[in-house]
């Protein structure tokens, strides 16, 4: 389960896993044009995707996500893309997993360490 | 010597045009009679006609849950502020398991605040909203990057205008009327159903008129055409597509995708498979300046698509003989408002004068006009009459008439424009206003009622209950008779001018004054 979101050639894609629901897209203001009539945009069930954000806009979008508990995660564009087509977590789950072992910091121990 | 020159010139162009659409009138005027004879035949001996599975219902057993193809409904939306919510609603409804909703958005107002609302998330079915910036390609250009986002699993694509309620059967009424037709020789890339306007039929005269049209169209003509086996067209809504044939052959972005897609399935091989049983009810356009718009609309893009493919349909090898007449007949279909007006005006000037050709009786220009002037409306009674509402919407007809020489000379520039323009004009949609006078969701047909009632095992079709008795009026024979009467009289008033001189009923007269003094 989890909430995540991802800026991948120019889009913003934020998605949830598991049991957890999208976030309501009024939280983003007008202002930031992401699920305005002036911008193209997909939503499904379980990713919602604006297609190329501004830089500016994608930088305020990404607090307010922060501020909902989504985590920022680097996902190649395909995945995303076919996450939006079917909802198959599987894929995702693996990107996600593996991109969250190489986040996690490794430790190196001298030598001489007990 | 002038005037008689122009009157006999009025009168040759007013007999070659009045002729030319004599020919539609009795298509029209052959179509009602099949349509009123199929629904003669007796239930049994249908199931022996090869045309039987025009009227074939699908079992509630026939697909099971593991048997289900992956559908994906597309819904095309611009500004459906009234009606988004209803069939969405509708949508959500429905009695399948595989489907998606996919809504092809080009909004430009508040509607997108009821695409974003949470309640649409639920995941069963699973709903996706695609949103575009701009309008490009108009509807065919919102369902073609619709096409981009379909569930991979997708083996139908069904489309609903945004106006329509789907009863919660359709798509198992769809898919049987593919798996009917899995063995014919020709492959079916396409089912259409009715597109039953009927939600506002009593709003005004307006959706009365079109109420009566669209009942000629879609119990009538098109069921002829069915019989027949000619083209048929694929017409904007309520119809599944096979989705390989769709991705092959994609939308493009004419103001009528529809027809000319059509064009291309059958210039690529494909047909299309019409039925009255899958009836889908919508709202009717409730003003003139509504009606004139979509009917300028169809007729410019019609009539483009035609100057666009009409050397490759003809020389065509994949299509049948019934089809490329058929197309033949529909080519110049919009044209003929054009034509009915120089042929009316030719007409008035030919009898202004009084000039005419030797065998042109008094009475065969006016048993031509009759006859034309009758000819649609008289599918429009049959198709109301076969769905039971004659008593209730006969006077739909006189709404038509008045309605179709109202836009007449707005359908003919339209046509014109699109015969000669190089590239199209734009796409004024119609605004769908949500009222509702009469909800209705069942079937609309009176002549297969006991056909119906044999059928009725599955609770789905307990709907049919609101279907009443007919009354026992010799109205199917009088609906006959005058047809066959209207189909004759021109005929016969030629032969008897041609052959006599004297018009039939001068002739019929001397022939009964002959009886009557020995």
């Amino acid at each position: 389960m989890g909430r995540h979101y991802s800026v991948s050639e120019g889009n913003l894609y934020i998605f949830t896993t598991g049991r957890d629901r999208l976030l309501d897209l009024g939280v983003f203001p007008a202002e930031l044009n992401l699920f305005e009539a002036d911008s193209a945009w997909r939503i499904s069930p379980w990713i919602a995707v604006v297609e190329n954000v501004l830089q500016k806009a994608a930088e305020m979008a990404q607090i307010i996500l922060q501020l909902n508990d989504y985590e920022k995660i680097s996902i190649p564009t395909k995945i995303m893309e076919h996450y939006f087509l079917d909802g198959d977590e599987y894929s995702l789950l693996e990107t996600i997993q593996q991109a969250s072992v190489e986040a996690t910091p490794v430790i190196n121990l001298p030598d001489d360490a007990p | 010597m002038h005037q008689y020159q122009i009157g006999l010139t009025a009168s040759y162009i007013a007999l070659t045009l009045g002729g030319f659409y004599f020919i539609y009138a009795i298509k029209y005027y052959i179509s009602s009679l099949l349509a009123l004879g199929l629904f003669s035949i007796d239930p049994e001996k249908l199931q022996s006609k090869p045309f039987h599975r025009i009227l074939s219902l699908q079992n509630q057993d026939e697909i099971t849950i593991g048997d289900e193809p992956w559908v994906s409904i597309h819904l095309p939306f611009f500004n459906e502020l009234n009606v988004a919510r209803r069939i969405l609603e509708a949508c959500m409804d429905i009695n399948y398991t595989n489907y998606e909703v996919l809504v092809a958005d080009d909004s430009q107002d508040t509607t997108i605040k009821i695409l974003h609302e949470r309640g649409w998330r639920h995941g069963s079915p699973i709903i996706k909203f695609v949103h575009r910036k701009d309008r490009s390609g108009y509807k065919g250009g919102a369902l073609q990057q619709a096409m981009k986002y379909i569930h991979p699993l997708t083996q139908f694509i069904v489309v609903f205008d945004a106006d329509f309620v789907p009863p919660t059967n359709i798509i198992r009424q769809f898919i049987h009327q593919f798996r009917l037709h899995e063995q014919d020789k020709k492959p079916v890339a396409a089912v259409q159903g009715y597109q039953l306007h009927y939600l506002n039929r009593n709003e005004n005269w307006i959706t009365k008129g079109v109420r009566a049209e669209f009942s000629g169209s879609y119990m009538v003509e098109r069921l002829a055409e069915e019989i027949l086996g000619a083209m048929k067209m694929v017409s904007g809504s309520v119809f599944m597509f096979k989705a390989s044939v769709l991705r092959e052959l994609g939308w493009n972005h004419s103001i009528t995708e529809d027809w000319d897609l059509t064009i291309r399935l059958y210039i690529e091989g494909f047909k299309v498979v019409y039925t009255p049983m899958i009836q889908a009810p919508a709202e009717i356009p409730t003003t003139v300046r509504r009606i004139i718009r979509q009917r300028m609309r169809w007729a410019e893009g019609h009539t483009f698509a035609v100057r666009k493919y009409f050397l490759s349909a003809i020389r065509s090898g994949k299509l049948t003989l019934a089809e490329k007449l058929e197309f033949l007949y529909f080519a110049p279909y919009y044209l003929q408002s054009f034509i009915f007006i120089i042929g009316s005006v030719a007409w008035i000037i030919a009898q202004h004068y009084k000039r005419h050709p030797t065998f042109w009786t008094p009475t065969l220009g006016w048993s031509l006009v009759f006859s034309n002037f009758l000819a649609i409306p008289m599918m429009g009674l049959t198709g109301i009459f076969l769905e039971g509402d004659l008593a209730e919407d006969f006077n739909g007809v006189f709404s038509f008439i008045a309605l179709s020489y109202f836009i007449m000379p707005y359908q003919a520039y339209a046509a014109l424009k699109g015969l000669v323009e190089a590239e199209e004009g734009f796409w004024f949609r119609t605004l769908k206003t949500g009222h509702i006078t009469d909800y209705f969701l069942g079937l609309k047909l009176r002549g297969i009622i006991e056909w119906i009632k044999k059928l009725r095992k599955s609770r789905e079709l307990d709907a049919l209950d609101t279907i009443r008795v007919p009354v026992k009026l010799p109205i199917r024979r009088l609906l006959f008779f005058s047809i066959v009467f209207l189909v004759i009289w021109p005929v016969l008033e030629f032969v008897s001018g041609a052959s006599t001189g004297s018009s039939l009923v001068n002739n019929l007269g001397y022939m009964l004054r002959g009886v009557v003094n020995g």
